[in-house]
């Protein structure tokens, strides 16, 4: 039978495949050591244009809370695994050979990035906002609802599946994968629970709509991500700032900031780090310099002090073994 | 420098920014749109602007309502001085320089061609076909 991947083998893909990678469209940016030294919300305080926020119509409102992590005992605060079946659990991870990078995936990607990504734009109606929900909705003046928060959501996931992209493929994809996965399943809940959608008709219609959002603004992002800085703003306003008419440039400018920022630090986090889920955002509050040689040298000695064997000394238990780089 | 002038420096900079290439939801139209009449200048007559309502409703059974403004815009001098500067900084791409994430992320390691192939099907400059397409749906890359 004849495999796909097989078909690629031969020398006609092959020169095709060759040419495709001599083409660069990508912008090779140049190096450039000095920056505007505000942070991404001091950019946005500094504008003086009087911005009109639409009347709010949909406040989240919620009868109940859905829990940052998952419903799951397993996730709750506090909880305990009882040492025999944490020795039970290392010896079956042992004997079966189970590769924990890929298992490694539902708890990292699917739960605490997740939460990470969920906490950032999280309002409810009469709360006090969190410091970076305070910077989308008071600084850049989004309006409070559902869909902004899904804007803000999918803009930091898309994010993490940038750096995800990094990985090794079939370790990254996976991550890619339940990331998704647990932001549509967590979404879902959150109609029903937070928002009263009782219908399952509508909540299917919003989540298909949501869908497509989703496809379309990775695509965008994915696009500005590799040209420039003006391609960024244009999809950023197209999505997160809901294309509205009187936007601030100012507020466009400070969130190109913001994600430039923050895709510099995934970049320079190791795919071990990364992997282990010991990324967090950058508030927005902060401004991000870049990295020192020093700094960086110190960076691969603190990791080789962890990750490495034969520096360390210590032996990792099973679960917490992984083929991941650690040094890049 | 008057409201008027500034306003003039601000269209003639947005003038020069490039169009979108994915929609046809434009910044720089609506923004031109916004600030031609403080400079002096007119909107073409006839101008058929794709709005984020119109492209809902082409793939929605329902239709969403863009916000009505209830107020005029008051647009100072200083603000539109702060716009251009901003304008400016943007176009200058020092984000993307200072920022660089390098070949990690531009080219990375789980599907190196990424980028390339996704900018080349936007410029149109090499259409995938079917195979390279199955290829990407089945393998994933």
């Amino acid at each position: 039978m004849l495999r796909i991947s097989n078909i690629y083998q031969r020398p006609v893909f092959a020169i095709l495949r060759q040419t495709r990678a001599n083409s660069s469209f990508i912008q090779q940016p140049k190096p450039l050591n000095t920056i505007d030294k505000r942070s991404p919300s001091q950019i946005a305080n500094s504008s003086t244009l009087d911005i009109e926020v639409p009347q709010n119509k949909a406040p989240v409102k919620p009868k109940k809370k859905r829990p940052l992590l998952s419903d799951s005992k397993y996730e709750q605060q506090g909880y305990q695994l009882p040492s025999y079946a944490k020795n039970i659990g290392e010896w079956v991870i042992k004997l079966l050979m189970i590769d924990m990078d890929k298992v490694r995936a539902g708890p990292i990607a699917g739960s605490v990035y997740y939460a990470e990504c969920k906490r950032q734009g999280l309002q409810f109606e009469d709360e006090p906002l969190s410091d970076t929900a305070y910077f989308f909705y008071e600084d850049i003046k989004l309006p409070k609802t559902f869909s902004q928060w899904f804007q803000i959501t999918a803009l930091h996931q898309w994010m993490l599946s940038v750096r995800m992209r990094a990985m090794p493929f079939k370790y990254g994809r996976n991550y890619q994968q339940k990331l998704v996965d647990r932001f549509f399943r967590d979404m879902q809940l959150r109609l029903a629970d937070e928002m009263n959608v009782n219908s399952s008709r509508i909540s299917d219609q919003y989540l298909k709509d949501y869908n497509s959002q989703l496809r379309g603004l990775v695509c965008s992002y994915d696009e500005a991500f590799a040209t420039d800085d003006i391609t960024l703003a244009q999809a950023l306003w197209r999505n997160l700032f809901n294309a509205q008419k009187n936007v601030d440039i100012t507020h466009l400018e400070a969130m190109v900031k913001y994600v430039r920022g923050q895709l510099y630090v995934l970049s320079k986090m190791s795919d071990r780090d990364f992997a282990f889920g010991k990324f967090k955002f950058v508030s927005p509050n902060e401004l991000i310099l870049k990295f020192t040689p020093e700094q960086e040298a110190e960076m691969l000695k603190r990791a080789n002090e962890e990750y490495n064997f034969e520096i360390n000394g210590k032996k990792p238990i099973p679960s917490e073994k992984s083929k991941l780089s650690y040094e890049n | 420098m008057s409201v008027k002038e500034a306003a003039k420096t601000l269209v003639k900079l947005l003038d020069a920014v490039p169009k979108e290439r994915l929609t046809t939801l434009s910044l720089k139209e609506v923004q031109l749109y916004r600030y031609r009449p403080l400079a002096g200048l007119k909107n073409p007559e006839n101008n058929q602007k794709a709005s984020i309502s119109d492209i809902v409703a082409k793939v929605n059974p329902y239709s969403i309502k863009e916000p009505q403004l209830t107020k005029e815009e008051h647009v100072t001098e200083e603000d539109i001085l702060q716009q251009i500067k901003s304008l400016k900084s943007i176009n200058s791409n020092q984000y993307r320089d200072y920022y660089n994430p390098g070949d990690k992320l531009l080219k990375p390691k789980g599907h190196p061609e990424y980028y390339e192939r996704l900018l080349a099907e936007i410029n149109g400059e090499s259409k995938e076909n079917l195979i390279t397409g199955m290829r990407t749906v089945m393998l994933g890359k």
